[in-house]
């Protein structure tokens, strides 16, 4: 099994990302004509509101823990060694 | 006609014979124990089996209900999936450490009383060390060390706990724990340390990232599952575990994010998916408990699959750092798919094993309607998807090639890796497999329209913000503190207390008198006088003793002439054994004389506490 | 007083082993300097002798009596006792034959005083007299201050002797003390009179108060429980290493016979009084020898301070002064005497020519050229610190299932806690042993004795811990009050 280097080759990388990317508007378009079955949470009748969650939090996840371990968290690898 | 014959009694007892047999008979041999143990428990009916009186306590090896049999069942095909994977380690001790421990982790299982279970707890944590300990590395060993004092102290608590319990109920049973005060909290403590619930759960990133290859994949299967098992039966609907749970997910991944070695990530990413369970316990309805199951289930098989892929880039390039990783997926393809399948698993993809289960324990924080645990919980599910998925996989097999020389590892792993990759594939199609066996019978129909299109934006939108800070996640060496500080630096602080005040203590109050005696002893009589100055001048000492350790905290200096002179004449006999001088000398003033007015004082103290008492 | 035959019958095991050491007295005249391992042989033969006379006495209708006109009891608990320190001379003599050599001690003399010991030992074991009761002691005590102090050109060990002698006078005084008080306030010194008169109320409680606290710390001595428990660390350390696995035993548990059988028959009334001071005892023991256990450097050191922490958790078996708890004691005492014995076996072992073994240090990286010595020696520690599944576990959950039936929940938390204490400095050695790299070669002393008590001792271990219903049946039935 090879996979030849496809993450390497940008023109195969580019239709890959176009590919995600349509996704992305397809899942949101379904959001805003969809039945709703189950509303437990009023943000369950907003559209697209799960993307803006979704990326919401990871940017918020990356930021936040970034920021612990830099100034709280993060030592030298021999800290524990003396 | 035995009725019954227990899964993990196979597998510890069935251990004994690995040392005998020859090569090719001893592999087949390694997947016939596990096998058995499987068969063994798809025949099991629910009852009660093999009970036994104690003390005049019933010991309940075999309590088999449909929780016990879903967690066996999964342990069962833990310990094969791993021992296929760790099929060529050459030591026999490995194997039989790894069989004692899945078969202990399924005694807890299967163990409907207390006794038992303490039995096998300390079981799992003693076989389990051997797991880390034969990383053959300095590094393990420390960490070997720590893990089963942490765990010793877990296994104490427990213990207390159940003895409080058994004062109050008058039953060493293991159900649903009914005792308050204390009894309750240490029973809770003892639990939540297995599962790694913070502040007590810095032991497992700890110590699996030392382990060896294959063993850190038996104990992400059997350590942390077992005691969210017990959780559940014990503390089914305990609202702080909702709490914990939900600040476990958030710590642990926190730390997945910014964590450099590939093992210690995962470790880390343990603790924040058992956080989910545990949430899901503190809910208590049935269908968090059957979420919980559900998680735990598919949790073992996924996250044993990570720790195989992490583990055979370890096998194969001795590297377990991102910094030093990269470009794996031309020259490792198989393990990257493999890896990749469980990534998606655990991120909770439609049609992978996660996806059915995670969301079951979401829909129950849903129907409770608690808003901020949805959230929470959600906003943890991304993280997932961040590290494990997106962050590890992207870093290790692919981003910048440092042409690492590199092959898939050996067929035995390979297969191990598929078998499990097959099921998470399965349950993610077939989700009815694992909803039969769950403890509480359900309806949960995972595959809705909204469902798949809210989790399928979630992830995507994921993605794209991972994209924006791509440069942002990249590996650097370092290290993380966590809450093993408090006995990897404090313990330190313990021993040089123990050290130098405690142990010499004994001696110092005997010398502290011994001045007394000789200097005062010829013109004082009256022993009621000597022992007030005894008092007195040995509170001195011992102000001038602590005096002179606790400088001896700022100067090495001072601390050497402590160790040194002080110490050197209070407890070195050693050091004076040639000089007849000095033997006379410790023969006609020697510390009896104080040792006997130690009896005596001994004796008023006795007094003491029986007027004082009574 | 005369005494009929029937005393006599009753007496043989004690007349065995103490006629037996007055002989070989004799016979050691006649054995050349370099064959003195005979005596010892003999000693194991003559024990065997008076084992074998204790079980022909059960089945005599002397069993369940008491005879010399009350002061001497043949039951089943006392024969309990009696196998215990049978097992221990036994054991700990098999463990000499090599080191005397080593240590060129080899004097006939060494086994005959444990014999002489030992004869001390059965008669406390079933003393049921204050007066018996103390020459059983003095018995038992004398020889073993002299074994301590038998490398006579070490000074740790004469200096160890020399405390245990003082001390050990001074503590038989208090308990003299203490006697004489009770035979004042009740008119007798049989531990039924004491009990009755006791239990009909008619005693002076202040003066009683006395006379149990000075019961209370004499015994406690022997037993080496803190505050009386200074002599222990020196004497342990300066003692040649088979007499100090003798005295962790042997003495030991006829010491928990005494007592058991004094406080529980004689004081029994009084539970209320000495119930808190053994109770103070037991809780300073575990608190002090487990704590100062983690710090030591020397293994015979750190075993001492350890043995005051088991004396600890025994006691308390006799805080909760129920059948079950004396029972609990009884079980811990058997199975504490195989675990020590096999550890001491491990270090006697480790004596070699320049190599001493008894720095911790020095047990680094046993594992990786001897794996089957490292397995016992982990097997005992495990079994010390009270791991699963070794006996240690089952006598430690005895004692606190015991303390528990009683109400006395907070004392077996505290165990429990202390429990987790012990475990660091067991397992301590247990790391030391697989983790560390050798720093030289080991030499091991190979002996066919040494083989023997770690054979035995390690399948007690083990067998007691997976299944520990028949010892522990043995002893509810020889229990007290069973």
């Amino acid at each position: 099994m090879r996979f030849g280097g496809v993450f390497e080759d940008p023109k195969k990388m580019k239709v890959l990302t176009r590919l995600v990317y349509a996704a992305m508007v397809v899942f949101i378009a379904i959001d805003f004509v969809m039945p709703r079955h189950h509303e437990e949470f009023f943000w369950d009748r907003i559209p697209g509101f799960s993307s803006a969650f979704g990326l919401a939090s990871c940017v918020v996840l990356i930021v936040v823990s970034k920021t612990i371990g830099k100034f709280l968290l993060e030592k030298k690898e021999d800290y524990y060694d003396d | 006609m035995i009725s019954w014959i227990h899964p993990g009694a196979i597998l510890i007892l069935g251990s004994i014979l690995i040392p005998v047999l020859p090569g090719k008979a001893k592999k087949g041999y390694l997947l016939l124990l596990p096998a058995l143990a499987f068969l063994s428990v798809l025949l099991t009916h629910e009852g009660t089996y093999w009970t036994y009186h104690f003390l005049g306590q019933a010991i309940v090896f075999g309590r088999a209900d449909r929780l016990a049999i879903v967690f066996a069942y999964v342990f069962s095909v833990a310990a094969f999936a791993s021992m296929l994977y760790g099929l060529h380690v050459k030591e026999d001790g490995h194997h039989i450490a790894a069989f004692v421990y899945a078969g202990s982790a399924m005694g807890v299982a299967f163990a409907g009383d207390f006794i038992t279970l303490i039995i096998f707890w300390e079981f799992m944590a003693f076989s389990s060390v051997f797991l880390i300990l034969y990383r053959k590395t300095a590094k393990a060993y420390a960490a070997a060390y720590r893990y089963i004092l942490v765990h010793i102290f877990g296994g104490i608590c427990l213990m207390g706990g159940a003895f409080l319990q058994y004062s109050q109920t008058h039953s060493m049973a293991f159900n649903h724990v009914e005792a308050g005060g204390l009894a309750f909290a240490l029973i809770l403590i003892g639990f939540m340390l297995n599962a790694a619930v913070p502040p007590l759960g810095a032991w497992l990133p700890d110590a699996y990232p030392e382990a060896t290859v294959s063993g850190v994949v038996f104990m992400s299967a059997f350590t942390t599952k077992s005691a969210v098992y017990v959780l559940i039966r014990g503390f089914a609907g305990t609202e702080i575990l909702l709490w914990l749970g939900v600040i476990m997910a958030v710590y642990g991944i926190v730390y997945a994010i910014i964590e450099n070695d590939i093992r210690r990530l995962l470790s880390y990413h343990i603790i924040s998916q058992v956080g989910y369970m545990v949430a899901a316990v503190g809910i208590g309805t049935e269908m968090a408990i059957n979420g919980a199951t559900a998680h735990a289930f598919n949790n073992i098989l996924y996250k044993g699959l990570l720790f195989m892929g992490a583990g055979s880039i370890l096998h194969v390039t001795g590297k377990t750092r991102l910094d030093e990783l990269g470009g794996l997926y031309k020259t490792m393809p198989r393990t990257f798919i493999l890896y990749m399948i469980a990534g998606f698993s655990i991120s909770g993809v439609p049609l992978f094993s996660g996806f059915v289960g995670k969301s079951m324990i979401l829909s129950a924080a849903g129907e409770e309607h608690l808003s901020y645990v949805w959230l929470i919980l959600t906003l943890v599910s991304t993280g997932t998807f961040l590290s494990t998925t997106l962050k590890l996989p992207y870093l290790a097999f692919m981003a910048k090639d440092r042409g690492i020389k590199a092959a898939d590892p050996p067929g035995n792993m390979t297969a191990a890796m598929g078998i499990v990759a097959f099921l998470c594939i399965f349950i993610g199609i077939y989700p009815k497999y694992l909803y039969d066996m769950l403890p509480y019978a359900t309806h949960y129909a995972p595959y809705t329209l909204e469902h798949v299109v809210w989790s399928g934006q979630i992830l995507l939108f994921t993605w794209l913000g991972y994209y924006i800070y791509i440069n942002k996640l990249k590996g650097h060496p370092g290290l993380n503190l966590d809450t093993d500080w408090f006995y990897r630096k404090g313990a330190g602080v313990f021993m040089a207390v123990d050290r130098e005040v405690v142990a010499p203590a004994d001696s110092a109050v005997g010398e502290a008198y011994r001045k007394v005696v000789l200097r005062l002893g010829s013109w004082l009589s009256g022993l009621s006088f000597r022992f007030d100055v005894g008092i007195v001048d040995g509170f001195l000492h011992g102000l001038v003793r602590f005096g002179v350790w606790f400088s001896s905290l700022f100067s090495r200096r001072s601390l050497s002439f402590d160790k040194g002179v002080i110490d050197g004449v209070v407890n070195g006999v050693a050091d004076f054994t040639v000089s007849l001088a000095a033997v006379t000398r410790r023969f006609q003033t020697g510390l009896v004389h104080d040792y006997a007015f130690g009896i005596l004082v001994g004796l008023l103290v006795l007094i003491n506490v029986f007027f004082l008492i009574s | 007083m005369i005494f009929g035959i029937k005393d006599v019958i009753a007496v043989l095991p004690e007349i065995t082993v103490a006629g037996a050491a007055s002989c070989l007295l004799l016979v050691d005249f006649l054995i050349p300097r370099e064959r003195k391992s005979a005596v010892g042989v003999l000693a194991i033969i003559f024990v065997i002798f008076a084992a074998i006379f204790s079980i022909f006495l059960m089945g005599t209708d002397v069993m369940g009596t008491t005879v010399f006109a009350g002061m001497f009891a043949v039951d089943g608990f006392s024969t309990f006792f009696k196998y215990v320190v049978y097992a221990a001379a036994v054991l700990s003599i098999m463990l000499s034959f090599h080191y005397v050599k080593e240590e060129g001690i080899n004097a006939g003399e060494y086994y005959i005083l444990m014999l002489f010991s030992l004869s001390g030992m059965m008669v406390m074991a079933s003393a049921k007299d204050l007066l018996t009761v103390y020459v059983g002691l003095e018995l038992m005590s004398l020889p073993v201050y002299v074994l301590v102090g038998f490398m006579q050109g070490d000074v740790r060990s004469n200096e160890g002797a020399m405390k245990y002698v003082i001390l050990g006078a001074f503590s038989s005084a208090i308990l003299l003390y203490g006697i004489s008080l009770i035979y004042g306030l009740t008119g007798s010194t049989g531990l039924h009179a004491v009990a009755a008169v006791l239990s009909s109320g008619s005693v002076n409680q202040g003066a009683l108060n006395v006379a149990v606290i000075m019961m209370v710390a004499g015994f406690a001595f022997k037993i080496a429980g803190v505050p009386f428990h200074m002599w222990a660390p020196d004497a342990y350390e300066g003692a040649p290493t088979p007499i100090t696995a003798f005295m962790s035993v042997g003495p030991k548990a006829a010491a928990f016979a005494v007592i058991l059988r004094v406080f529980m028959e004689g004081l029994g009334p009084a539970y209320g009084k000495w119930q808190i001071m053994l109770a103070a005892v037991a809780v300073a023991s575990l608190a002090y020898g487990n704590l100062t256990a983690i710090a030591q450097r020397n293994i015979k050191r750190m075993l001492a301070y350890s043995s005051i922490g088991h004396a600890g958790y025994a006691l308390l078996g006799l805080v909760a002064g129920t059948s079950e708890g004396v029972s609990s004691v009884m079980y811990y005492m058997a199975v504490y005497a195989l675990m020590n014995l096999g550890v001491f076996a491990v270090i006697i072992m480790m004596r070699k020519g320049g190599q001493r073994g008894t720095e911790i240090d020095e047990y680094a990286g046993l594992a990786k050229s001897h794996k089957g010595l490292a397995l016992v020696m982990l097997i005992f520690l495990f079994a010390l610190a009270g791991v699963p599944p070794t006996a240690g576990f089952v006598a430690k959950f005895y004692v606190f299932m015991a303390l528990i039936h009683k109400g006395m929940v907070g004392l077996a938390l505290f165990a429990v806690l202390m429990s987790a204490v012990a475990a660091y400095f067991y397992i301590r050695i247990v790391m030391l042993m697989y983790m560390r790299e050798p720093v030289k070669e080991f030499e091991l002393a190979h002996s066919r004795g040494i083989y023997y008590v770690l054979a035995i001792a390690t399948a007690g271990t083990v067998i007691l811990g997976v299944y520990p219903g028949f010892l522990i049946e043995l002893a509810q039935k020889a229990s007290l009050f069973p």
